[in-house]
């Protein structure tokens, strides 16, 4: 019995290399499976070691031999390999290794030596009687496990172990004396007979094998080590559609355990392949992936930033970063448009709109830079909620119009509830979206916008709206829920609002309205430049004209002429500046400027400046001079001034009193005259001199009157301002006409002796008066009345 | 024939199953969670009406149940056409103040009309029902055009209340 199980396993493992040696060229007699291995694989295989080994024709057609009925026992064992797949594998490798480990070597051993294979007497009796009758041994093997199955076997394998281990010896020993051929005729006999006997013995062995391992478990497993790592390598090279369904059921289970033992391991055995292994995947199935993690995405990302913030916008960052820069790089475009057009008409406008609305300009052209467009425009009856009339531009992604009308209805009725009674909820901001809302009675115009709408659009709603309440006033009140009973204009009044104009639409209409708004522009522009400009042209004109007629008031003044004063007029003063020597005249001025001032409704400045101006002794001097020569002209006035040290002094005749008044004034207005000291006379000083003549003569006596000239000549020298009258007198003897002819000649007779004698004729007046002289009298002699007497006056 | 909306309303104290109700007539669910509805959830089904061959687009206010300290708003009430005042079968307190629900939806709305909804139907005993139900009938009063035992768990009449409601404020 055990050289049958021996003979089985040689002749199974014979099969394998024959197998192996060969698949190359014999691919009728391959499995169909064994088709499938590829050629090369099979070279490269250990099990190429063995067709190294000569062998010799004998051994060939042995071989052949087997190879005839392969196909028999291959499917033999996979049959049981499939039965218990696991453990007769195991086990069934496990014995099949070991024993082809040695048999290898006996075999090798055995073709080096060009021995024919030997069997002893023993042995050959033995393989003899399982030759003979197969059908018995297998009986009794039934038989055995029958009755004891697991201890007869046991046994049995170990004896059969022991004797193979003997027979082998022995087969060595004597392998010499017996010829091959004999052998080989043997083994084919046997061979055939065993292939037969196999399908008995399959579920024998299984048992068998399984026995022996759960026997003796340590020397199954010292036996299987060294070779299991080879036998599964050979196993997967052969058939690795059977190896793989093989491990399949037991891989998850194995990795569960793997993990609950060494959570740590299997991720590190894995790890390296989890990138490649999801790639894999993607190329697979695109979705897959994306389906799985897409749920948890969310959650992760979450996870994450609570974590870590700063990582995740890191992460973020580049790509959020030029989302928003493009973004923001297309606004900013826009925006910059809206800058470079600032000096047109619209950039214009808009910087007045920015101040009227209180807004900074940046914020209205941020407006108009974005789009705006209507989403949907719902007319809402107000108490029900209900939807009267709903225009959406979008027909793709139309909003739930009872859904929105009943919760917009619901939140106004909350805020007029809660918040206040008496307002209205007129907004409702979410993200870019607006909702404009405009209420009357019965209903209310609701705009689901997008973006910012400009102020003109909430007008536009009112508008609308007012139009609507005021034709179809008690359709809404009645509204019932019947969208027939509202009419089909309504909808129109609606569709007009879908369109927002925005100021950057160049209709002809708006450009027209941006071109009246441009000269309107125009004209406010240049009112504002020219009536500032004519104003302060005006003021400038009647600031210079009354400059002037100060100037003229001050010029004309004599007693102001001489000094140079400025006047200007400033912010409704008349400023005067300059210098004058006195207070005096400060208030002379004053009073000049004051006049106009008054009637010219201004306020008078005066920056005059009085100053003691010391004035030239020489200008000084000429006045005085002037002033006496002046006064000199008055009637019974001969004065003489001079001048000096500030003083005036004043010598002469002033004859009339109220002329000495006069001469006072006169001289101490001079400026530069501090003092005038007068040395008057009020009558005129009289010469006594009288010149004689005889009777009837009129020639001048030089000898006894020449002295008398001389008193003549004293008296002019002390009165400089004073002149003589030379008088002849002739006696009352004789005719008029003689006297009268005798007085002149005698006063000429004086005069041209006067002359002669160096007076200055001018000062001396010719006279001949038919009086007597007059301190004479009739009663006195006669020649006291035949003289010439002498008289001042003043020339 | 145009489409008509009506609005109507469930009323009734907090945890009747109002919501349950509308959930089950629209969606075909229920869920055992109890969820309060804080202020009102708008709901809309278009339903056809085969007697009168209509199509009604019912809007639905789901109002927050009022609660010992917070009574219903009655502007949301405003310009309902039919209501659905609902008890729950299970709290007897719930089913006393379905008379002041009544009057509170007529004062708001004169004209509207109602249907009792008794719910939560599987929680009681058939014995009992009977009992409950001849407390809480409602059937003499003018505008109360049905009192409908209901369970929204079950799916016992509540699409039977909805359309019949629904027919109601159509046919008026």
């Amino acid at each position: 019995m055990s050289e049958s199980i021996d003979n089985l396993i040689d002749l199974l493992l014979d099969l394998e290399a024959s197998n192996n040696i060969n698949k190359p060229n014999n691919k009728k007699q391959s499995s169909p499976k064994k088709q499938q291995t590829p050629s090369v694989e099979t070279l490269a295989n250990p099990t190429v070691e063995k067709a190294a080994v000569p062998l010799n024709s004998t051994e060939t057609k042995t071989l052949e031999q087997i190879e005839s009925n392969q196909e028999l026992l291959v499917a033999k064992v996979i049959e049981i390999i499939q039965d218990d797949p696991i453990e007769s594998l195991s086990s069934a490798i496990s014995n099949l290794t070991e024993e082809k480990h040695r048999n290898d070597q006996d075999f090798s051993s055995h073709s080096q030596k060009k021995a024919p294979v030997p069997s002893t007497n023993s042995e050959t009796k033995t393989l003899e009687q399982i030759e003979s009758n197969p059908e018995l041994l297998v009986a009794k093997v039934t038989e055995i496990i029958q009755d004891d199955p697991i201890k007869s076997l046991s046994s049995a394998i170990s004896n059969l172990t022991e004797e193979k281990h003997r027979n082998d010896q022995d087969f060595s020993s004597h392998s010499e004396k017996i010829v091959l051929e004999d052998w080989i005729a043997k083994k084919e006999e046997q061979l055939n007979e065993l292939a037969e006997s196999v399908n008995n013995l399959i579920p024998l062995m299984i048992e068998l094998l399984s026995v022996k391992v759960s026997d003796s478990q340590e020397l199954i497993l010292q036996t299987m080590i060294p070779v299991i790592d080879r036998a599964i390598e050979e196993r997967s090279g052969q058939d690795l559609q059977k190896m793989a369904h093989a491990i399949a059921k037991v891989l998850p289970d194995a990795i569960t355990q793997e993990i609950k033992i060494q959570p740590q391991s299997l991720g590190k055995a894995l790890a390296p392949e989890m990138a490649l292994s999801i790639e894999e995947q993607i190329r697979l199935d695109e979705d897959a992936i994306s389906c799985a993690l897409g749920s948890e995405m969310g959650k992760a990302i979450k996870a994450q930033i609570e974590l870590e913030k700063d990582a995740m916008v890191d992460a973020l960052y580049p790509v959020i970063g030029s989302t928003i820069s493009k973004y923001l790089a297309e606004e900013i475009q826009r925006i910059n448009d809206k800058v470079e057009k600032t000096l047109s008409p619209e950039g214009i406008s808009r910087k007045i709109r920015a101040k009227m609305q209180g807004v900074s300009e940046a914020e209205l052209i941020l407006q108009e830079s974005l789009v705006c467009s209507v989403r949907a425009i719902f007319l809402i009856h107000k108490d029900s909620g209900l939807v009267i009339r709903d225009i959406q531009p979008d027909q793709e992604h139309p909003l739930e119009s009872d859904m929105v009308a009943g919760m917009l209805t619901a939140i106004r009725s909350f805020a007029n509830d809660c918040i206040t009674s008496d307002s209205e909820l007129n907004e409702i901001d979410y993200g870019h979206f607006q909702i404009l809302l405009e209420a009357a009675g019965y209903c209310y115009i609701a705009v689901v916008v997008n973006g910012i709408p400009p102020q003109q659009f909430r007008d536009r709603i009112r508008e609308t709206l007012s139009t609507i309440v005021m034709k179809y006033g008690n359709y809404m009140e009645e509204y019932e829920g019947d969208p027939s009973t509202i009419p089909q204009s309504v909808n129109l009044l609606l569709k007009n609002l879908t369109i927002i104009e925005t100021d950057s639409s160049s209709d002809s209409q708006s450009s027209k309205k941006s071109f009246a708004s441009l000269l309107w522009l125009v004209g406010i522009l240049l009112s504002g430049i020219l009536i500032p400009w004519g104003i302060v042209k005006y003021r400038t004109a009647k600031a210079e004209r009354i400059t002037q007629e100060v100037a003229i008031q001050l010029d004309s003044n004599p007693e102001l002429s001489v000094y140079d004063l400025e006047p200007k007029v400033h912010k409704g003063n008349i400023i005067v500046t300059g210098k004058v020597p006195s207070d005096y005249h400060r208030n002379v001025a004053q009073e000049i400027v004051g006049n106009i001032a008054t009637s010219e409704n201004l306020n008078l400045d005066n920056q005059i400046i009085a100053v003691n101006v010391p004035p030239d002794p020489t200008v000084t001097a000429q006045e005085v001079k002037r002033a006496t020569n002046l006064l000199n002209l008055l009637k019974g006035v001969a004065i003489a001034a001079n001048y000096q040290n500030y003083i005036v002094t004043i010598t002469g005749f002033v004859l009339d009193t109220t002329s000495t008044q006069t001469v006072t004034t006169a001289f101490s207005n001079i400026p530069g005259v501090k003092q005038v000291v007068f040395t008057l006379e009020t009558e005129l000083p009289t010469l006594d001199t009288r010149i004689y003549f005889d009777s009837g003569e009129s020639e001048f006596k030089k000898i006894a009157d020449s002295s008398k000239i001389e008193s003549i000549k004293q008296f002019l020298d002390q009165y400089p301002s004073l002149n003589l009258k030379v008088i002849g007198h002739s006696d009352r003897q004789g005719s008029t006409s003689v006297n009268q002819k005798l007085a002149l000649e005698r006063a000429n007779s004086v005069y041209k002796q006067a002359i002669s004698q160096g007076v200055n004729p001018d000062r001396l007046e010719v006279i001949g008066s038919l009086q007597l002289p007059p301190d004479i009298t009739y009663e006195q002699p006669l020649h006291l009345s035949r003289c010439v007497r002498f008289e001042s006056f003043i020339p | 024939m145009s489409v008509i909306s009506k609005k109507i309303c469930l009323v009734g104290d907090f945890s009747v199953g109002k919501t349950s109700l509308i959930r089950r007539f629209i969606e075909d669910v229920f869920s055992e969670k109890y969820l309060t509805t804080i202020g009102i959830k708008v709901s809309r089904k278009l339903l056809y009406l085969k007697s009168s061959s209509q199509e009604i687009d019912l809007v639905i206010w789901d109002i927050e149940g009022n609660t010992r300290f917070k009574s219903i708003t009655p502007t949301y009430l405003k310009g309902a056409t039919g209501a659905i005042i609902v008890g729950d079968l299970s709290r007897q307190e719930t089913l006393n103040h379905l008379r002041d629900h009544i009057n509170l939806f007529l004062e708001v709305n004169p004209k509207g009309m109602a249907i009792v909804a008794l719910n939560k139907k599987d929680l009681i005993e058939e014995n009992k029902l009977k009992k409950l139900i001849q407390l809480n009938n409602f059937q003499n009063h003018s505008h109360i055009i049905n009192t409908i035992v209901t369970s929204a768990k079950d799916n016992t009449n509540v699409n039977q209340a909805f359309y019949e409601l629904a027919e109601n404020i159509i046919s008026k």
